[in-house]
């Protein structure tokens, strides 16, 4: 599986492509040893060949990802991007950051039912988190908003990373 | 009813809306579930 898979992603390098866009399906339906031994092994040797030919990966680590966070610490420091639909991004800094790219942080859900207030609020209190030392790629936890999400919550999103992001 | 997707999102409340039209809401038990359903959405259909 490796080879046709780096193969198929290093086509696009003359063409002046710089990262893999990885998207896994919730392997939270995998126990942690059958992850380790069935996986895992597969996953990270794509992702260390592609570094080794100066590709850089964004994972998508669809659902929860916590029972497998410490496996990302096998890949080489500075390899690519962990983007992180459900996991909390800040534990994911205790375990991963430094050496990983960490991405996330507002479920779409919360853009759905929360208040301006409870956005503001959320906004502040991750980027607070998560400014010192490794910084955060502040993203939807999934790449979908509903519509029924009231355009005031994303007038309100933006302007709470504007206040709060700034170092 | 079961949101794998976020587009799932305004279906489930046209449908809990209809049942309360309909005068049906305090007849049934309305349970939602799938990946990309939460407490958040839960308390949003109840709105």
């Amino acid at each position: 599986m490796v080879k046709p898979i780096v193969k198929v992603a290093l086509s696009l390098k003359p063409a002046g492509a710089k990262y893999a866009f990885i998207p896994l399906h919730l392997n939270e339906y995998l126990s942690p040893k059958i992850y380790n031994e069935f996986y895992w092994p597969t996953l990270r040797k794509i992702i260390v060949d592609l570094y080794g030919q100066g590709i850089r990966s964004l994972v998508f680590f669809e659902g929860w990802h916590d029972p497998y966070l410490e496996t990302i610490l096998e890949l080489p420091k500075g390899w690519g991007i962990a983007y992180f639909e459900k996991t909390d991004v800040r534990k994911a800094k205790r375990i991963i950051g430094g050496h990983t790219c960490i991405m996330g942080g507002i479920s779409p859900s919360l853009l759905l039912e929360a208040t301006p207030e409870k956005i503001k609020e959320h906004v502040k209190d991750l980027l607070g988190e998560m400014k010192p030392g490794v910084g955060l790629i502040l993203s939807p936890g999934v790449a979908d908003i509903s519509k029924a999400v009231p355009p005031e919550n994303l007038r309100v999103l933006i302007e709470a990373v504007e206040e709060s992001g700034r170092y | 009813m079961s949101g794998l997707l976020t587009i799932s999102y305004e279906s489930m409340k046209k449908t809990v809306d209809a049942l309360k039209e309909a005068g049906l809401r305090d007849r049934v038990k309305i349970i939602v579930g799938g990946g990309r359903v939460d407490g958040h959405v839960k308390h949003w259909l109840n709105q």
